[in-house]
């Protein structure tokens, strides 16, 4: 008998390892699951953190009376002053198809920059200057490393020509890197280098202004009365079947009501915030109005009761009570709705 | 009541202030009714949205009915919306078939819910039954994390990662898979509601009551067979429900297919082709200027009315069973 107990039976191992088993598919799951949010976070890291460093080139330009007219600073060409100083740099270059590419060395901005310089720093005008500019995105990528040097010439979107160019700048020390401010105080632009998310920053901010301003209010008054008002009859369970449905209707569908109703209807200007932010906060009101029911669910009858034993009508105890008591939690759930819908897209 | 308390107070300022508030006299219930009315129109916006949404879809569809018949857009294998700029145009027309799209959703989200099933369902099951309360405070807010990254961010990682991964690798096995294929949207949809699921069913695992589990394992059985004899086959409608939720939020997500499935409409079974979904039809016959007048323009709406249908019946479905099944052991 002793020995059944203590001695594992082939049943009992086989229920054992059924039990590891059965606990490590949960693990296995988790760790699936946790892995690719891991390795998701950390692409789009390694790939993004590219976007935060900028090079920058030194060229000597020539800022001397007959270059640039003190007196009259704003009717100077600065492109034409740049592109001079270009060529001086690498004065080996005689055809025009290799100057084009010399001038590509720099952003298009180039002009604008120097003028900038020049606007904040008058003192620079008078003679050969040792100023920095932004490189062009294909140099900027061959100095971060995103070009391979041993492709072929013809596979690559920078030139041997190019490259040599580059080195020759590095080599003298007229190579910078530094951090990408202007991809946070630009808007959008055809030009990688000068590209930045200032324009799309506001847009969202200013949508999510709208929708903040629509949907909380109206919101939090239609949980209040739900929660602490509302009769139990065929409306009420209407509405709250209504408000379930809408929280599971696909986003693209309140786009679709965006644009008949809101522009073709009412003809709201296009792909203005203010039409973004109301789909938005119509979108939005299904799941605040459930979140914050359970909000005020969760203050307890208490206070609720201690209120109207006070004298203090429905309305004031609710107002008074119990709205203020599940604020904190609406707030939270308001916040966590809104980081959710921060970069949806709408097709206005 | 308001005149005795200040009688008491013997306070003339307090009285005073006190005549402001919204109890006394008449005025009360004016305010009280005004607020009242105010909520109840509050409560009503939901209703007047989903009355919007129904309206809204339904005459720009009867519009494009109009135009092309329902027969052709539901029954159609043909799906290439353009409108002719002549009328001796090649393919002036256009088709509207419905079917390679309807297609392309379901395969996209079949793969979706092949790869969140068992990760979400073994997740809550680990969570509930298992992990121990450190490991679940760790564990949930990060699983949620993944619920809270905006889907364009998916989408991104599906069309510049995956996708030229699983291309790379089919190649090394003599695979031909397109760069914009079913398979890499599918699998980062899936990876986006395993969230949804775990933590549904982690909900309808947890509302099982104890006793049952309890007696399960008096009677001597372990904890592995305790939760696959008893406690799944008692949560089995609630976790029924959750994957149909999951399924009508794999069937509208818009932005992943966008970025991560293809544009060309093909009636197809095999993950590896590029596939095309109704919602990613939708935003590419929006985007850009046209007149509204269209075929092409309408036929968006016919396109997200048969979403909105489909979306809406799986919700009422798995709204319903969830919810009942909660009643059942509260």
């Amino acid at each position: 008998m002793t020995n059944m107990l203590t001695a594992p039976s082939p049943l009992r191992k086989s229920r054992a390892f059924a039990e590891t088993r059965f606990k490590w598919f949960g693990r296995i799951a988790i760790g699936i699951s946790l892995a690719f949010l891991f390795v998701m976070v950390g692409s789009i890291t390694l790939k993004g953190k590219g976007a935060l460093w900028t090079s920058d080139f030194a060229i000597t330009v020539d800022l001397g009376p007959e270059e640039v007219n003190p007196n009259s600073i704003d009717a100077t060409r600065f492109d034409a002053v740049m592109k001079k100083s270009l060529r001086n740099t690498f004065p080996e270059i005689t055809t025009r198809k290799d100057k084009k590419k010399l001038y590509g060395l720099l952003s298009v901005d180039m002009g604008f920059e120097l003028h900038k310089q020049i606007r904040a720093n008058p003192e620079l005008l008078g003679g050969p200057r040792k100023l920095w500019f932004t490189a062009s995105d294909d140099a900027d990528i061959l100095l971060k490393g995103g070009v391979d040097r041993s492709l072929p010439q013809a596979n690559r979107r920078i030139s041997d020509l190019e490259i040599s160019w580059i080195d020759a700048l590095s080599k003298g020390g007229n190579i910078r890197t530094q951090f990408n401010t202007k991809f946070f105080t630009n808007g959008d632009s055809r030009e990688p280098e000068l590209a930045g998310i200032l324009s799309a920053l506001m847009g969202s901010i200013l949508t999510l202004f709208v929708c903040f301003i629509f949907s909380f209010p109206i919101a939090i008054l239609a949980a209040i009365y739900l929660e602490e008002f509302a009769p139990k009859n065929r409306l009420s369970t209407l509405i709250e079947v209504n408000i379930n449905n809408l929280a599971a209707v696909p986003s693209i569908v309140f786009g679709l009501l965006g644009l008949a109703m809101l522009l073709n209807v009412f003809g709201l200007p296009r792909s203005s915030p203010l039409v973004g932010g109301l789909v938005l906060s119509l979108m939005t009101l299904p799941t605040i109005i459930i979140a914050a029911r359970v909000a005020l669910r969760a203050v307890p009858p208490s206070i609720r009761e201690a209120a109207l034993g006070m004298g203090a009508s429905p309305v004031q105890a609710t107002f008074y009570h119990v709205a203020p008591l599940a604020l904190p939690g609406i707030l939270t759930v308001q916040l966590w709705v809104w980081h959710r819908h921060w970069a949806k897209q709408h097709r206005f | 009541m308001i005149k005795s308390r200040a009688f008491y107070m013997h306070d003339g300022t307090l009285s005073k202030s006190v005549n402001f508030d919204i109890t006394s006299g008449n005025r009360s219930k004016i305010v009280e009714r005004l607020i009242m009315a105010v909520m109840i129109l509050c409560s009503l916006v939901a209703i007047a949205v989903t009355i919007g949404i129904v309206l809204s879809l339904l005459f720009e569809s009867i519009r494009f009915f109009e135009k092309v018949a329902m027969n052709e857009f539901l029954f159609g294998t043909k799906w290439s919306p353009q409108t002719a700029l002549r009328a001796d145009q090649v393919a002036a027309e256009g088709s509207f078939g419905a079917i390679p799209l309807i297609t392309g959703t379901l395969l996209i989200s079949f793969i979706a819910m092949c790869v969140a099933t068992p990760l979400g369902l073994f997740s809550a099951i680990y969570l509930s039954e298992y992990a121990s309360k450190r490991t679940r405070n760790v564990v949930k807010p990060l699983l949620e994390i993944l619920a809270g990254i905006p889907t364009v961010v998916y989408g991104f990682f599906a069309a510049l990662t995956v996708a030229p991964l699983l291309r790379a690798s089919g190649e090394s096995i003599g695979l031909n898979v397109s760069s914009e294929s079913a398979l890499a949207a599918g699998l980062i949809m899936g990876v986006m509601i395993i969230p949804l699921i775990s933590s549904l069913s982690d909900d309808v695992i947890n509302a099982v009551p104890q006793s049952l589990r309890d007696a399960s394992l008096g009677l001597g059985s372990t904890d592995s067979e305790t939760i696959r004899r008893v406690v799944l086959p008692a949560a089995i409608p609630g976790i029924a429900g959750s994957l149909l939720l999951a399924a009508s939020r794999a069937i509208g997500e818009t932005m992943i297919v966008v970025m991560a499935a293809g544009l060309a409409a093909n009636l197809t079974a095999n993950p590896l082709e590029a596939v095309t979904t109704i919602t990613a039809q939708i935003v590419a016959l929006l985007t850009g200027d046209q007149e509204f007048e269209s075929a092409k323009t309408l036929s968006a709406f016919a396109l997200g009315l048969l979403l909105f249908t489909i979306t809406l019946i799986l919700n009422m479905i798995s709204l319903k069973i969830v919810n009942k099944y909660r009643e059942q052991y509260d």
